[in-house]
């Protein structure tokens, strides 16, 4: 069960470093493997079982939002949670999101300490407390 | 009826004047004839003398109803012609149809379409007046451009037919109105709204990006500006851990300002759907939550319990939001504060015992970032009485403000077309 991987979908190179350092110091014993695009985000969601998708939605090549449909019209992986983190608090993006089947929205905050609170709850609840799907 | 009596009585009369003559040598049956004769002309005198005047009163209400029908013709704001039916000939016009076209009525008399509109358009004319000759019915034409003395003009025409008893075609009566200033103002307010339709597209784009890409680089400021501090803080001095610490604060602040700006962004965007609200309500769940917040402040609520309005209901929890805020924090230097909610006539009040402002700068209150304390008395972005306005305005209402620096303060605001 440990073994299997949490996916970050992230095209932000300090965004990606800040959450890395966020988990760092968590009790989240978990792979991390990021994607930096939909395209890889896709192909890396075909070789890993990840335990949890945290998914930004502005990425290049295929939108975070096309890579969520793909997920929830695979019968393979439909029922992985995927957790939408984005810089945005738009309607549109909250009503597209829950739309399309994300399990959960949450903004980035811009404080360290709050960014660190944020990340560090969503690992430790979909990494470790959450029974994953069979 | 009349005229058959008539002619029976006089030709009773005229037998009677033949008898007279007859009998002239018998003094008694002519006499007899004569007084008859005499009353039967006089009879036939006032009769005519009836007939006449009712023949006059008669005249005299056709040539009223003339003088109707002239004055209106002739008065009428629109343009009004009658064309011969066989040849479409004009055989009058009224005095709009010259001002309109430019033209007197003798230059038109005898004369056709041809004879003064580029010849499509005289071809359009005609051929709509033959075809509503030929059904007999009423053409409408909603719209037509006509060339005149004042350049192109949109009209609207009815055509109808004039035919006599037994269907043979003899006018054509045309009446219409200018249309084209109505025309011209349909079209500049569709201009407008497709440009305001524009703005509002580019501003959501805009907001958009700005959502998305303006807070992400703030994340790295302060993201990486704490780990500095974190793992390098022993190696910094007091002031370089002080100048880190500004970085963030500097940063965090900018973070509020971007979220408050897209806040009043969304509130100019976001559609207007009136129900009936609770205000009395959402007042108590919101000063609620700001008890809750700062669990040790006293501070006396007291909220009219019977007050709602036809609004929008998410854009008065914003407005509400910021305005008990407002008198939440300005009343944070009091041990014993009170803030109030209620109704003054049609006006909406929120009004609290705070640090209040002086009258001299209330024109600048509802102004985005304008602030008329430090930020060292007290916190905020400046933009939250600017989005209170916004939401008042979009419903049609008015906000203003009342306060004495150190009184506290008043605000009004009435919520547009609702009882």
């Amino acid at each position: 069960m440990t073994d299997k991987p949490i996916l970050l979908v992230e095209d932000n190179p300090d965004d990606e470093l800040l959450m890395l350092r966020a988990l760092r110091k968590s009790k989240v014993n978990r792979e991390i493997v990021v994607a930096r695009d939909g395209v890889e985000a896709q192909r890396l969601l075909d070789k890993l079982s990840p335990v949890l998708v945290v998914l930004d939605l502005k990425l290049p090549k295929v939108e975070g939002l096309t890579v969520l449909r793909r997920i929830r019209g695979d019968p393979r992986i439909e029922r992985l949670p995927v957790v939408v983190l984005t810089s945005s608090r738009e309607e549109r993006d909250l009503a597209e999101s829950y739309a399309a089947g994300a399990t959960s929205f949450i903004r980035k905050p811009v404080e360290f300490e709050r960014f660190v609170e944020v990340v560090q709850a969503v690992c430790a609840y979909w990494a470790s407390l959450n029974e994953p799907p069979p | 009826m009349a005229t058959t009596r008539f002619k029976v009585l006089l030709a009773v009369a005229a037998a009677l004047l033949v008898a007279l003559v007859v009998s002239s040598s018998r003094p008694l049956l002519a006499a007899i004839l004569a007084f008859a004769l005499a009353g039967i002309l006089g009879w036939l005198y006032g009769a005519v003398r009836k007939e006449g005047q009712a023949r006059q009163r008669e005249c005299d209400d056709l040539r009223r109803v003339n003088l109707f029908l002239d004055a209106t013709f002739e008065s009428l704001p629109l343009m009004i012609f009658v064309k011969d039916a066989e040849k479409l000939s004009f055989v009058r016009v009224n005095r709009y149809c010259e001002h309109l076209t430019g033209m007197t009525r003798a230059q038109f008399l005898g004369k056709n379409d041809f004879d003064y509109f580029p010849p499509e358009q005289a071809r359009f004319f005609q051929e709509k007046d033959r075809a509503t000759l030929a059904s007999g019915e009423l053409t409408d034409i909603v719209e037509e451009p006509i060339e005149t003395a004042h350049g192109k003009r949109w009209l609207h025409t009815r055509k109808v037919p004039l035919r006599d008893a037994d269907g043979t075609p003899l006018f054509l009566l045309g009446i219409s109105e200018d249309i084209t200033d109505r025309k011209r103002e349909a079209e500049e307010l569709r201009a407008a709204k497709e440009a305001a339709e524009a703005t509002s597209r580019e501003l959501e784009s805009f907001s958009y990006s700005v959502s998305h890409d303006l807070r992400a680089p703030l994340r790295a400021i302060d993201g990486f500006s704490a780990a500095v501090l974190e793992d390098y803080g022993p190696k910094l001095d007091e002031e370089g851990r002080a100048c880190l610490r500004r970085v963030r604060a500097a940063a965090q602040r900018m973070g509020e300002l971007i979220d408050d700006l897209l806040d009043l962004s969304q509130v100019s965007r976001q559609e207007l759907n009136r129900e009936r609200v609770n205000l009395s309500g959402l007042a108590r769940v919101i000063l609620g939550e700001l008890q809750k917040r700062d669990p040790e402040r006293q501070v006396t609520v007291t909220i009219d319990p019977n007050l709602s309005a036809e609004c929008d209901a998410r854009l008065l929890r914003v407005a509400l939001e910021n305005l008990f805020g407002n008198s939440w924090k300005f009343t944070s230097k009091k041990p014993a504060a009170s803030i109030a909610f209620g109704r003054d006539g049609t006006a909406f009040f929120v009004k609290d015992d705070g640090a209040g402002f002086e009258m001299d700068y209330a024109n600048k209150l509802f102004g985005a970032f304008q602030r008329l304390h430090g930020k060292h008395e007290f916190e905020g972005t400046g933009i939250g009485l600017a989005t209170v306005q916004r939401i008042v305005h979009r419903h049609g209402g008015r906000i203003w403000a009342e306060s004495e620096p150190g009184q506290g303060a008043t605000f009004h605001f009435t919520l547009g077309p609702s009882p």
